[in-house]
């Protein structure tokens, strides 16, 4: 018996996806973060290409990709103790926030305002290339998902609209 | 006796018995006391309000008083004490703890509440009348927090300020006094772990604080290609680091407790008619 009370039916299928798509997104940078300048230092602190707009996109980006992490969990502990967690869709919305992001962090912030390059390499291209068509595949990946799911996969049948 | 910002800075670095340098020395320790002094302040309110309330004051929120109190008293005379080569890494160590760790927890140690239980109750009543005053709903707005805490921090590390501040022990003194109460005003207002505050609602508040991380982390990356006048272009790579994953980490902290109060707000859906005054 869930303690809280249930969403109303379209709330419930919103909840869903903007929970998956802010913890697709934040996933993306906090492995962005780890991954590509921590471990592997392929990506740098700061090259002296950037534009001041990559400067702003990635201090906003850098400080919203935190918050979208910790509150997307937050939502995902409300709609399971709500029981009205649909996995599935969730997981879609996951996939194209994180493929959005993954685009937007390829395309825009490493080309358009060349906030810094994906590795200090000549064949910078092969790079891009497999980033940003990785990147399309996730974000197909999950549209394909949430299409195919029910959008009321562990909700109520009755309440459906 | 003036002299160009990179005489100021470089001779802070390398002779400890130029004229700034004891300016510097003399402040910091004042500073110090003062942090102290606060400390003793605090436990005396203490005593006053257990004469007067049955139940005590929490133990928790004056250990959070006296370790935020002996957290910003160690950073203002940490300078005295570690001369290591990297003078400006050490002051943002400084402004991380003075300006982000010490204001978290005099919030929780509830300081206004303690004035109010303790003061006797004709100034307590005009003391919370103060407080309820249209203006303080401004006062304590998120924005109004942001706004002053990125607006300092842009204004003294991209003006001859941080130069400025090792010449003049007004300054020096000002700014380490400054950075605490302001970034009290903003944690405060972001966290509202104070009842009396107006209620802004979540999204304001969350907004503004990723608004000022954003602020603080685009300053990281700005002082890291172009150092304040007379900082190092090494020292600076390496503070600016610091600062830029050291604001993460209080960032992560506000938002972790500000999802958490919502999380485990009352069900707004359940209780419809309970409103969160």
């Amino acid at each position: 018996m869930p303690t809280h009370a249930p969403l109303p039916s379209s709330r419930r299928q919103d909840r869903n996806l903007l929970s998956g798509c802010l913890f697709g997104l934040g996933f993306v940078a906090f492995v962005d973060e780890t991954v590509f300048h921590q471990l592997l230092h392929w990506h740098h602190f700061y090259d002296k290409a950037t534009s001041n707009i990559g400067l702003a996109s990635d201090g906003l980006f850098h400080a919203f990709s935190w918050f979208a992490t910790i509150i997307s969990l937050f939502q995902l502990a409300d709609l399971r103790r709500r029981e009205e967690w649909n996995k599935p869709r969730w997981l879609g919305a996951a996939l194209m926030g994180a493929g959005a992001f993954q685009l937007y962090d390829g395309l825009i912030q490493h080309k358009l305002m060349r906030l810094h390059q994906i590795r200090y390499v000549p064949d910078i291209a092969v790079y891009d290339i497999v980033w940003n068509a990785f990147a399309a595949v996730m974000l197909l990946a999950g549209a394909v998902i949430i299409r195919r799911v029910p959008a009321e996969r562990y909700g109520d049948p009755g309440a459906e609209q | 006796m003036i002299t160009s910002p990179t005489d100021a800075t470089a001779s802070l670095h390398h002779h400890a018995q130029s004229t700034s340098a004891v300016h510097v020395a003399q402040v910091s320790l004042m500073l110090a006391i003062a942090y102290f002094l606060l400390s003793f302040a605090y436990a005396a309110l203490v005593l006053a309000a257990n004469r007067k309330y049955a139940k005590p004051w929490p133990a928790s929120r004056s250990l959070c008083w006296h370790a935020g109190m002996t957290l910003a008293a160690g950073s203002c005379v940490s300078p005295l004490i570690f001369q290591g080569s990297n003078g400006f890494a050490r002051h943002m160590v400084a402004h991380l703890l003075l300006g982000m760790f010490v204001p978290l927890l005099l919030v929780y140690a509830a300081p206004v509440t303690l004035l109010l239980r303790s003061l006797p109750a004709p100034v307590a009543r005009s003391f919370m009348r103060l407080l309820k005053r249209p203006v303080m709903r401004i006062i304590v707005h998120p924005a109004v927090g942001a706004i002053v805490n990125v607006g300092s921090m842009w204004t003294l590390y991209r003006t001859s300020l941080y130069a400025a501040m090792h010449e003049l022990p007004v300054l020096y003194a000002t700014v380490h006094v400054h950075f605490p109460a302001a970034g009290y005003l903003f944690t405060a207002s972001v966290l509202r772990h104070d009842r009396w505050m107006h209620d802004w609602g979540f999204c304001n508040r969350i907004f503004w604080l990723i608004i000022s991380m954003a602020g603080h982390g685009i300053l990281s990356k700005g002082l890291f290609a172009s150092p304040p006048a007379g900082v190092p272009a090494d020292q600076a790579e390496f503070a600016a680091r610091m600062m830029y994953y050291g604001g993460d980490v209080v960032e992560i902290t506000l938002i972790l407790i500000l999802c958490y109060q919502r999380y485990h707000a009352p069900d707004r859906l359940k209780q419809s008619s309970v409103t969160s005054a």
